[in-house]
């Protein structure tokens, strides 16, 4: 049974709201005065396509995953589904009760206690008797573990307890279809499997749609995926192929914000340098993006220096996967020296690949005693094969030995 | 039209309970708590009857100066009061509105909750100056704590149109606050100034205050049954058009959350 049907949705935004606000006012009035049925349907200069023709269906017991790139249209696709946004064309039909896990605490008033912005959280599910309300609520807060905080005021609150709150109060709405948007890393690891759990519970006798740019979690939970990109559904199907095709166009992308989030922007000593080029390659220095399990990956960089530099210049690389800094390297610890003439001239480094597959994000940075010179965060580039769920920095191979002996 | 009926039985708790999160939020952090919440409505009109008693303001000839400006003062802000709230409502709860798929129509009606304590809270000190002046008769006694709902009914439909405006252009909000306070003034509401100022009497057209005065009279000395009986069918014709404009604005739900 579809419990979601979405038949050539698209989306128009203004690009300024403010030139179209008399306009689109006036149209408005028009139709609620019965003096006019348009709705504008014709793209225009001042319009902002956010989804282009959309159509899919969702059944009772999948697990779908939006996923695609910031502004590929997942989140305004969340929204049409929720009836938050009206479609500019086209239709949504959704069969049953849907509850949204956007923004947790959304509406939570701070100067109140968690117990009088729950009552207010549950006076927004309708249908329920004082006495559903009331065991929903105790529900809630066995479920939050914030039984002891309760009545403190939510500005005491640290920002995982609202989470928590914001969380627990959305999820126990008893949904035919569940709406997630990129909430799934609330509170502790402990609390986030329950968390989980409590999706997996509703996803039994549900349809749950998740955005997520955690590819764990979409691996782990989703049972097909659906990925956008600039506002078109460029697959929908299996999920690791989805993961796969979503990293290749995030790889030619130019944003790399795993990195960047944990380090912030590139910098680069301009009074220091003049010259800097530094990529990912084969042994022949040819630029190279996708390597195999295995096979060595070789960084190629050359740096001009406008100063005499002395003793104490150190290079170092980070590496990131999904997120978790997996591995790094740095000339202290590996006890390479690198020299200055060596360095305007270019360097060559072969890099051990016993990376797990998917995409690697990392950053070069070569720092003069305590100073930063270059922090540059680089391409990512891919290793292939193995698709397993695997945790770690490398795979260890392993096999079953028969046990021969007395115990 | 049935859906939004029925969406304020499913969300009835909904809207008392936002009532309640404005008050109890306000009263918060205050060493005197809800007592503000009693004495902030009560400080005008003091401050009106004041100037009416020691002569500084002129008083209407035909009924007492107190009541005048009570009546007046309370029937002019729950209509004003409702109007500006409403209006706002859907900006003010943008929060929600933005996240969760709550239809228009109950927050609309929760935005009349603050109108309404103010009514309450001055109801009292209506009863008493009507016992004062003997005032009221019988009938009039009970029609009394009714007066809220015209006046709220228009503030909520005037209130429902112009939140479409006002999702678009912010503007409105101060403009509309300026001209009401300013009419009030105007307009005969708390002092008759068009009676002693001949050049204003245009403004006596203005609608609310022919309302104000003819409920005013009634209430007072029993005059105007017959306007009386105007304003109740005129209400019941109001009554049945809002609920029109709410069904036909749920329409556009979709389009002004957008812009919210």
């Amino acid at each position: 049974m579809n419990l979601i049907e979405v038949n050539s949705v698209t989306k128009f935004f203004d690009k300024s709201e403010r030139k179209s606000a008399l306009k689109e006012l006036f149209k408005t009035i028009l139709r609620i005065l019965n003096l006019s049925n348009k709705q504008e349907l014709k793209l225009n200069s001042n319009h902002f396509v956010a989804l282009k023709n959309i159509s899919f269906e969702i059944k009772k017991g999948e697990a779908v995953a939006l996923i695609g790139s910031n502004g590929a249209g997942k989140s305004t696709m969340l929204k049409i589904i929720n009836g938050l946004y009206g479609p500019t064309k086209g239709s949504v039909k959704v069969h049953g009760k849907i509850q949204a896990l956007i923004e947790l605490g959304a509406g939570f008033h701070y100067e109140l206690s968690g117990r009088e912005n729950l009552i207010f959280s549950v006076s927004m599910i309708p249908d329920l008797n004082k006495e559903e309300k009331e065991q929903l609520m105790q529900e809630i807060i066995d479920f939050s573990e914030l039984n002891e905080f309760i009545d403190f005021p939510v500005k005491k609150y640290s920002s995982g307890m609202k989470a928590r709150l914001g969380f627990s109060a959305a999820i126990f709405a008893n949904p035919d279809i569940l709406l997630v948007d990129e909430v799934l890393s609330v509170g502790d690891f402990k609390f986030r499997q329950k968390c989980l759990r409590k999706i997996n519970e509703i996803r039994e006798k549900a349809a749950v749609i998740l955005v997520s740019h955690n590819l764990q979690t979409i691996k782990l939970f989703c049972s097909r995926a659906i990925l956008f990109e600039k506002g078109s559904i460029l697959f929908d199907g299996d999920v690791q192929q989805a993961i796969n095709l979503y990293r290749q166009a995030d790889s030619s992308d130019k944003e790399k914000p795993i990195a960047k989030a944990h380090l912030g922007e590139d910098f680069v000593s301009n009074e220091l340098i003049s010259n800097l080029e530094v990529f990912w390659c084969d042994k022949t220095k040819k630029p190279k993006k996708t390597f195999k399990r295995g096979e060595p990956i070789y960084l190629s960089f050359k740096i001009t220096f406008k100063i005499e530099v002395g003793e104490g210049l150190l290079f170092s690389m980070p590496f990131w996967k999904d997120d978790i800094n997996i591995s790094s390297i740095s000339s202290e610890y590996n006890e390479c020296n690198l020299s200055l003439k060596s360095l305007s001239k270019g360097v060559l480094l072969k890099v051990d690949n016993t990376f797990n597959s998917g995409a690697i994000d990392s950053c070069f940075i070569l720092t003069l005693k305590s100073e930063y010179l270059i922090r540059k965060i680089l391409n990512p580039f891919e290793v292939t094969e193995y698709d397993a769920r695997i945790h770690g920095v490398s795979l260890c191979s392993f096999e079953e030995v028969k046990f021969v002996g007395n115990h | 039209m049935k859906a939004v009926l029925l969406d304020l039985y499913r969300f009835r708790s909904f809207i008392a309970y936002s009532f309640l999160k404005n008050i109890k939020s306000s009263s918060r952090n205050n060493l005197l708590g809800w007592l503000w919440v009693i004495v902030m409505p009560l400080i005008p009109i003091c401050l009106y009857i004041f100037l009416q008693e020691i002569g500084f303001l002129k008083s209407s000839n035909q009924m007492a100066r107190s009541f005048y400006v009570v009546f007046g003062i309370t029937f002019w802000e729950v209509f004003s009061d409702s109007t500006l709230k409403v209006m706002s409502a859907p900006v003010d709860n943008r929060d929600i509105l933005k996240k969760k798929k709550i239809p228009f129509f109950p927050i609309y009606i929760a935005a009349l909750g603050q109108p309404f304590l103010i009514f309450l809270i001055r109801l009292p000190l209506m009863y008493f100056l009507a016992f004062k002046f003997s005032a009221l008769s019988p009938f009039a006694l009970l029609l009394l704590p009714l007066t809220f709902l015209p006046f709220a009914g228009i503030g909520l439909a005037l209130g429902m149109f112009l939140s479409v405006f006002y999702c678009y252009i912010r503007d409105i909000k101060n403009v509309l606050a300026i001209f009401f306070k300013y009419m009030m003034f105007l307009s005969g509401v708390i002092i008759p100034v068009p009676s002693v100022f001949q050049g204003l009497k245009f403004l006596e057209l203005n609608f609310i205050y022919i309302l104000i005065d003819n409920i005013r009279l009634y209430l007072f000395n029993g005059q105007g049954s017959f306007r009386l009986t105007f304003v109740i069918l005129f209400f019941l014709g109001l009554g049945i058009s809002t609920i029109f404009l709410a069904y036909k604005v749920s329409i556009e739900e979709g389009n002004l959350r957008e812009r919210l």
